[in-house]
């Protein structure tokens, strides 16, 4: 499924979008130990996690997260949309857990 | 979607709490006097394009006039009257010292169109309108200058690193965590360019920022060197100490020095020296209090990454 079609069934709430929008999205990855995501999560993933400073950007684009999800409505700081805009990283909100959005990817995949 | 809308709202709450009123609303207020008519108002409504308007008396605020009112003066056959008699009298207003997400608050709440502000909590003197379009042109604002303070950093960065042609050398601050990630991040763009492979640059990517982050969580500050040779990437991340105590322990998945704030941000998942330790095809770590930290790794090529030159 792409990012795209994503965003919309999941209902996520976009931070910063950059145009790769149709990027296959490989899988969601649930982290919130920056060592633990850098070191797992799949190429192309989806990463749900609660950090929302601005060193996520770095562990992103370090492993081409295809967009990084901030879940329980937690918001970013201001340097992380705008590190995003530079790295040119996806980032997305959700009001809901994680379990909730890979329960829901489940059922669409 | 109109549960959108709220989230989207939300989110610019949090952006904006530093933000007070009084640096985002207009100061230069077009206002009337109950003395005026109707018909005044909608003129100049009508020349400098704006939809409602204060109304004060001496500075204080006692009403305001919108579109609507002009409105209804004229179907009520009144356009010619002092709009004293008239006016809405009951107005929301906002003190200037608050932070612009209570004034959020109220437009979310009430869908006014705009906000006189007031001197202070309990007062009713003027001192300037706002509109949630204020707000947000403020955001888009403020977020475009911390991006060019982002990206004014990161240049500074990589024009003080020494470039030759296949050296990238970052210096490395410790507890700088706002530029945290920024030579490994740097090194993977380049090395990208330079055609090396997806997983190649992958593992090249975990060992710069293992060893990135640990300089700046642990150490006094240091420096980081990556080589792109014609078969292998050097990697060489040297600290000012204070050393590693206990070199041994410090290699065990899970251990960590880090402290509770650094954890609280998911670092210190004691993961870092392990994860290096995997991806590299020769890893070498030393440290004493005499000399602090230095870290070698080396990331060999295949020959359809060998080929190419960095640019």
């Amino acid at each position: 499924m792409t990012l795209r079609d994503m965003i919309e069934e999941l209902e996520l709430c976009p931070l910063h979008l950059t145009d790769e929008l149709d990027v296959e999205v490989s899988a969601p990855y649930c982290g919130d130990l920056l060592s633990d995501v850098l070191a797992h999560i799949p190429p192309q993933g989806m990463w749900l996690t609660i950090q929302g400073h601005v060193n996520i950007i770095a562990v992103a684009q370090l492993r081409d997260v295809a967009c990084v999800v901030l879940v329980n409505g937690m918001a970013p700081d201001p340097q992380t949309i705008a590190k995003a805009k530079l790295q040119e990283i996806n980032l997305c909100g959700s009001e809901k857990t994680s379990a909730e959005l890979c329960m829901r990817l489940a059922n669409m995949l | 979607m109109a549960d959108f809308r709220e989230r989207q709202i939300r989110l610019v709450h949090e952006l904006m709490y530093q933000i007070k009123v009084q640096e985002v609303m207009t100061r230069d207020v077009v206002c009337f006097e109950p003395t005026n008519t109707f018909r005044e108002i909608q003129r100049c409504m009508k020349e400098q394009r704006f939809s409602g308007t204060p109304i004060v008396e001496d500075g204080t605020l006692v009403g305001m006039v919108s579109i609507d009112d002009i409105i209804s003066a004229f179907d009520g056959g009144y356009i010619d009257d002092a709009i004293g008699p008239y006016m809405t009298r009951e107005v929301a207003t906002i003190p200037q010292n608050y932070s612009v997400i209570a004034a959020s608050n109220l437009f979310n709440k009430h869908r006014y169109g705009r906000l006189p502000v007031v001197e202070a909590p309990r007062s009713r003197r003027l001192v300037g309108l706002l509109t949630f379009s204020d707000i947000l042109s403020h955001l888009l604002l403020a977020m475009n200058s911390i991006a060019e303070r982002v990206e004014r950093q990161e240049h500074s960065l990589v024009e003080g690193a020494k470039q030759a042609k296949d050296t990238l050398r970052f210096e490395l601050a410790p507890d700088d965590f706002d530029l945290a990630g920024m030579a490994s991040t740097t090194v993977k763009k380049h090395l990208k360019k330079a055609g090396l492979q997806p997983d190649v640059l992958r593992r090249i990517a975990v060992i710069c920022y293992e060893a990135e982050i640990n300089v700046i969580i642990h150490s006094l500050g240091g420096f980081m060197e990556v080589r792109l040779l014609p078969d292998s990437v050097t990697i060489e991340v040297v600290d000012e100490g204070p050393g590693i105590p206990d070199l041994e322990k410090a290699m065990e998945a899970g251990f960590t020095t880090a402290n509770e704030k650094i954890r609280s941000l998911g670092f210190g998942a004691g993961m870092g020296i392990v994860n290096m330790k995997r991806c590299a095809d020769d890893f070498r770590i030393t440290s004493s209090m005499e000399t602090g930290t230095i870290v070698q790794a080396t990331v060999k090529l295949s020959p359809d990454d060998a080929t190419t030159d960095a640019d």
